[in-house]
């Protein structure tokens, strides 16, 4: 049974408490009577409460790795983590363990980004902006456009993304490389710029980009910190 | 009010998660020497009590819970973390001399955290982990932060708040999709 969006409003309203008394008490009653507001209400009240058990996890961690008493906790991290390292360069060396290539890295964490400017939906018929263009695979296109639209860092960041998926690696570092600090796609454009980096060869330069990105609380960190150890 | 009541409720409203970091430095030697004297608390054990503290007051605020408080935000916080640490020290059977210290007894009403969850919820925490942006931002914003689509629109770089609703439902439908998926999955295994 697909979710009905007027239902999953109505469940928001109500699990928000913005509902009248009245409002309320016939939400309730149809309840039990209407199987797609139920199947709505109970996704939502479960999204909600798994977001909220996900963030405290996340906030939990944060303020463990803030706490002044981590201290040893660190340290002793970094003991094992030398003993690993050390570990594994024997094992290398002695066995000649196969290492994952930067080929393999780029392939297993390399996913394009959507489009979130201005999808396509069912009152657009496609292809009415160069980001629709990208979101339907249209690329060559799509860079046209880009080309010749006023540089903003959405459309650098976009920019990037056609590069990418088009297979101009160095192209897609170019228009990455361009972002600043305080565009909103600043922490996903280094994320690309890494990847576009590791799939030119370039470690060291990946690495350098993704030693912030592993620091940071962004979505990209576990990913950052991933690839890191993989190098 | 005081001002700094007023202005940490505003700060973590509007999403600051450093604001949160700089909380907790701010008052956890403070809480970790008062919590060892009082309940006999070891410093890893009051860490932990007065972690949650910091994040049972962002929560309140984040879901409209906490507005407005009639004391300072220490005062609210070590109400908490002294609520925690005696649940603490009563499931552990600890005997403590318990010297009330009036000045952490003021008027703190807030939501207990719950952190249990249920299978599905599991699953769904699951899903949502593999996500990814910027579905995982979209979700996070509207149902944890509590932002309007406007918020979000302006803070997530899209062009209004229509766009980001129909991403929001495209997400939802991507969650269900994959809970089934994995609830298949899980019953294939059974």
């Amino acid at each position: 049974m697909a979710l009905d969006e007027q239902h999953i409003t109505r469940a928001e309203k109500y699990i928000r408490e913005e509902m009248s008394a009245e409002e309320r008490t016939s939400f309730e009653a149809e309840l039990s009577t209407n199987d797609a507001l139920r199947v709505a209400f109970d996704f939502v009240k479960d999204t909600e409460k798994a977001l909220e058990v996900t963030e405290y996890k996340r906030l939990k961690s944060m303020l463990k790795e803030n706490s002044k008493s981590s201290g040893f906790r660190f340290k002793r991290w970094l003991g094992i983590a030398a003993s690993v390292a050390l570990v594994a360069t024997f094992g290398y060396l002695i066995f000649g363990v196969d290492q994952t290539t930067t080929e393999d890295l780029y392939n297993q964490y390399y996913e394009a980004y959507p489009n979130i400017v201005d999808p396509v939906n069912r009152s657009s018929d496609g292809g009415n902006s160069p980001f629709q263009l990208y979101e339907l695979g249209n690329l060559d296109e799509a860079l046209d456009y880009f080309s010749v639209m006023a540089t903003s860092d959405t459309t650098l960041f976009y920019k990037g993304q056609v590069h990418m998926s088009l297979g101009n690696y160095e192209k897609s570092v170019t228009a990455f490389s361009r972002l600043d600090k305080s565009s909103t796609f600043y922490v996903s454009s280094q994320w690309y710029l890494a990847l576009a980096h590791l799939k030119l060869g370039d470690n060291k330069n990946a690495e350098r980009i993704l030693k912030p990105l592993s620091e940071g609380d962004s979505n990209y960190a576990d990913r950052a910190r991933k690839i890191i150890e993989s190098l | 009010m005081s001002k700094d009541t007023k202005d940490w409720i505003l700060r973590i409203k509007e999403g600051a998660e450093e604001e949160l970091k700089g909380l907790y430095t701010l008052y956890e030697e403070e809480f970790k020497t008062w919590s060892g004297a009082m309940y006999s608390l070891s410093e890893a054990e009051a860490a932990d009590v007065f972690q949650d503290a910091v994040i049972t007051f962002y929560f309140n605020v984040k879901k409209g819970k906490l507005t407005t408080l009639t004391s300072t935000v220490k005062t609210y916080l070590f109400a908490i973390g002294k609520n925690l640490a005696l649940k603490k020290i009563r499931k552990d059977n600890r005997l403590v001399v318990d010297n009330e210290v009036m000045e952490f007894n003021a008027n703190v009403a807030y939501e207990e955290l719950r952190v249990e969850c249920s299978e599905r919820q599991q699953l769904i925490a699951g899903c949502l982990q593999q996500l990814g942006d910027p579905c995982y931002s979209i979700l996070r914003m509207f149902y944890f932060d509590r932002f309007s689509m406007d918020s979000i629109a302006q803070r997530l770089g899209y062009k209004n708040e229509h766009v980001v609703k129909s991403q929001k439902l495209r997400c939802l439908q991507r969650l269900r999709g994959m809970l089934e998926k994995k609830a298949v999955n899980n019953e294939d295994d059974v």
